[in-house]
Formats: C-alpha cells, sequence, structure tokens
C-alpha cells in the first residue's frame, strides 16, 4: 500500500496534533485517553493515509479517524443522537453571567464548562472553536448536514454560556475544577458539573 | 430572512473565515446594517467567540505526545525487505483470487466486483424506499455545480454527467447525498419541479454505476407514471442508461416524460 512520506508525516504532526489532542480531550474528558487517541489517529495515518487521494483533505481526515476511533473504543455510537426538537431548553431562559463576566474565564472555566456541555453539542463546539475547520469541513466530520451544524452551534453556544456561568460561580470550589494539563491533578475529569441540564 | 433565522445563520459565523462567503451567511450579515439590536447580538456573540477560543488554544498537549506521535509512526512503517515478502504474498494471493472471482461471475449473479447485479425495477423499488425514509442530505445548496463539485469528490463513479446551463434557475437544486446500495455507490440530487423557495422537494434524480444495473441498454429510456386510479403509486420514474451510468428520476405526480423537468441545460 502506498505511504506517506515521512517529512509529509513530520508536517501533518506538527500541523494538527495539538488540535486534534484537544478535540480528543473534549470528547475523552481524560488527559490519558486524549493522548491516546491522539497518538493512534496518527498510527492510522502512517499505516493508511495512502487512502487520503485529495492531500487538502488530510486535516479532515484525522479529525474524522480520530472520533471514529472513539466511538469505536466506547461502542455508544447511539449516545450521539441528532438533537432536532425546535422547543426551547429550560436552561436558555435562565439568566447568565453578563458577558464581561464570561470574558474573564480562564483556560480552565471554559475547558470545564466545555465539558459539561451535552455530548452533541460539545463536538460540534470544540471543532468550531479549535478555527481550523470551515462548518462543511465541520459537517464532514461529524457526517451531518451542515443544517444540524449550525443548529446544534446556536443551541450548544446557549448551552455553553450557561455552564460557563456555573463554572465561574463554582470557580472557588475544589471539587469542580477540571484538571488541566501539566496540573498536579490529572485524571477523569468531572462527568456533569452542569447543573443547568439537570 | 428575519431576524431569528439570522441569528441561526450567524451563530456559525467566524471572525474573517471563508465561511462568511456562504450565500446564507452573506444574506444575514446585509440584515446586520439596518438592524441594530441584532448588530449588537452579534458583535458580542463574536466577542464570546473570539474568547473561548483562545481558551481552547491554551490547552496544551502533554509534554512528549509530540516526540511520541513520531516515533509511533516510525515504527510503524515496516522495513523495505518486509514490504518487498509482502508484495510478492499479495500477488500469489491476487492470481489465486482472481481465478476464482472469474469462476463465480460466470456461474452466479455478479459484476466483476463481485458485487451482486440488480434488475431497474429492484433499484426503483428501493430508491423509492429510501425518499420515503430519507432523514437528511449530505448537503444542502441551491448551486448546482456545488453539489456536482461535492458528489465528484465523494463518489467519482456516479457523478451526473449533465451539463449545466449558465443561466441556471437554482431555485429548484435543494441538496444532494451519497447512499449504499448492494455494496454500490448511488448519488441523489434533490430538487423541486417549482421555483418556490419553500416548496419540498418533488423531484430526485439517482446516478449509478451501470454494472450495477443488467438489462438496460444504452440511450434506452424506460419510463413509467402513475395511473388515474392508482393511489398506491405516487411517481413517475424515467431511466436511462449512458456513459457507463444508470439515471433514475423520481417525479412527484404524472408526467409523460420526467427527464424535461430537469433543471439542467
Amino acid at each position: 500500500m502506498k505511504r506517506l512520506k515521512p517529512s509529509l508525516l513530520q508536517h501533518l504532526v506538527d500541523e494538527h496534533y495539538a488540535n486534534l489532542y484537544r478535540f480528543a480531550l473534549s470528547l475523552a474528558r481524560n488527559e490519558a485517553e486524549a493522548a491516546d487517541l491522539t497518538q493512534q489517529t496518527y498510527f492510522q495515518l502512517a499505516t493508511r493515509g495512502g487512502q487520503i487521494r485529495d492531500l487538502r483533505k488530510a486535516k479532515s481526515w484525522l479529525y474524522t479517524t480520530l472520533r471514529r476511533e472513539f466511538l469505536r473504543q466506547r461502542q455508544v455510537s447511539g449516545r450521539f443522537l441528532s438533537i432536532d426538537s425546535d422547543e426551547t431548553p429550560e436552561w436558555e431562559t435562565h439568566e447568565v453571567a453578563a458577558d464581561d463576566a464570561l470574558r474573564s474565564a480562564d483556560a480552565s472555566a471554559v475547558m470545564e464548562a466545555l465539558t459539561a456541555v451535552s455530548d452533541v453539542f460539545r463536538e460540534t463546539l470544540v471543532l468550531f472553536y479549535l478555527d481550523d475547520l470551515s462548518y462543511r469541513e465541520i459537517a464532514e466530520i461529524l457526517e451531518v448536514p451542515i443544517g444540524t451544524v449550525m443548529s446544534r452551534l446556536s443551541r450548544g453556544k446557549a448551552e455553553l454560556r450557561h455552564c460557563l456561568s456555573d463554572a465561574l460561580n463554582n470557580c472557588h470550589s475544589p471539587d469542580n475544577v477540571v484538571p488541566m494539563p501539566g496540573s498536579t491533578k490529572a485524571g477523569q475529569v468531572n462527568p456533569d458539573p452542569c447543573p443547568a441540564r439537570k | 430572512m428575519n431576524r431569528d433565522k439570522a441569528r441561526f445563520i450567524l451563530s456559525s459565523v467566524r471572525q474573517e473565515r471563508v465561511d462568511r462567503n456562504d450565500p446564507q451567511v452573506e444574506a444575514a450579515m446585509q440584515l446586520l446594517a439596518d438592524d441594530p439590536e441584532l448588530q449588537d447580538w452579534f458583535e458580542k456573540s463574536q466577542q464570546f467567540d473570539e474568547v473561548i477560543s483562545e481558551r481552547l488554544a491554551e490547552v496544551s498537549p502533554p509534554p512528549g505526545l509530540r516526540d511520541s506521535i513520531l516515533t509511533g509512526m516510525e515504527v510503524s512503517q515496516s522495513p523495505p525487505w518486509e514490504r518487498r515478502a509482502l508484495v510478492s504474498l499479495l500477488l500469489a494471493a491476487v492470481l489465486t483470487l482472481g481465478g476464482f472471482v472469474s469462476w463465480m461471475i460466470s456461474s452466479k449473479n455478479l459484476n466483476p466486483t463481485g458485487e451482486r447485479v440488480a434488475t431497474l425495477g429492484e433499484f426503483e423499488q428501493a430508491m423509492e424506499e429510501t425518499i420515503s425514509e430519507l432523514e437528511g442530505l449530505d448537503v444542502l445548496s441551491s448551486d448546482p455545480l456545488e453539489l456536482l463539485q461535492w458528489l465528484s469528490e465523494k463518489s467519482t463513479g456516479t457523478v451526473p454527467q449533465l451539463s449545466v446551463a449558465e443561466e441556471l434557475s437554482t431555485d429548484r437544486f435543494v441538496g444532494c447525498k451519497v447512499v449504499k446500495w448492494r455494496g454500490h455507490e448511488v448519488s441523489l440530487i434533490c430538487m423541486r419541479q417549482g421555483k418556490g423557495r419553500d416548496e419540498m422537494p418533488d423531484l430526485h434524480l439517482f446516478t449509478i454505476s451501470a454494472d450495477a444495473i443488467e438489462g438496460l441498454v444504452s440511450d434506452e429510456l424506460i419510463a413509467r407514471s402513475p395511473e388515474t386510479d392508482d393511489s398506491t403509486r405516487k411517481w413517475s420514474t424515467a431511466a436511462w442508461r449512458s456513459g457507463g451510468r444508470v439515471y433514475l428520476i423520481l417525479a412527484a405526480g404524472k408526467h409523460v416524460e420526467p427527464r424535461e423537468l430537469l433543471p439542467f441545460g
């Protein structure tokens, strides 16, 4: 099987591995698993990357492969359901912190809020905020129509605002701190610290 | 476009992204100039997005992950002598399989790639079921060139070979999708018979490799329309073979020549 040149592989690692890790962390909510998913994705690139006909699509291929690998490992593809309801969720009617307060949020609070957002919105939001992909590419990676991406972004941002507001309100609670990479508290992230969805 | 729809679309817009070239985004952006409240919401939304993007970018991968990835990839690349042995083995296997497949083709109803050949009737029935159970399209666009481009990237062998007129009414295109049927890829373009943008798609063009369908002669048109008193049959159909592809139109209602409904040049 045709393989990609080592120089090209290295370029694809340098260019995308950090954002792929961030995407993996948002899916897995666990540093070790996120690193393993990222490594697995590049292992597949090394062995099957020759199948990529158009190298401009390599970036989308990496994100798609990582997501599929995550779903395969968890065997929970059924958990990722489309949200088509037009009903306004309860949290959309609640007050959220002022914009100034939201803007003051640090990376830890933002990551905590993102990990608390519903699965179906979280993966779309993270791909959007990585600022690396057009929404057409996001639709391809998630294998959904563009309209679904827009819908998930619109609704997901509202949920994110609420979760971020909660994360800021609880920022002094040690139980709710999301272990950030490099912190001394490595391990499992609080699975659902956002009371908005309860 | 109203304010709610504009907000919905503008939620997907990032600063200085190529997404802004999307016609729907452009239309929503035009509303901003005349709607101060929407403009204010959009500016705050963009500031919020910028903060989240910046904070997300601050999350660092574990030290050593990059080197670990590079080393892992290097190890996974097998040395040249292993590759030569593998090629020899594969060659022997291919020759053996070749003989087996030839025997299969001569004895069973298979095409050269080993996929089962179907009748046009089976294909029609399956595609009618596909439309009735359709939950969404892969791409939504009113631009036929964009749809054909996407299909050509997704499924080279099933892109309709149809010309697109320069002054084409784009109001009639809705979107496209690639579906799998019996191991074959089938491209689908959904359109409207009328020009109303709010109308549901009621005209569908399927394209499949000619290898998948038996008993259809080149350029022969097979068309059927529902009888007046037939309440069970909804679609008029037209199928023909051309350029290594089989085309099938499903058009709602009674039409003698559904091909004339196609909004291509």
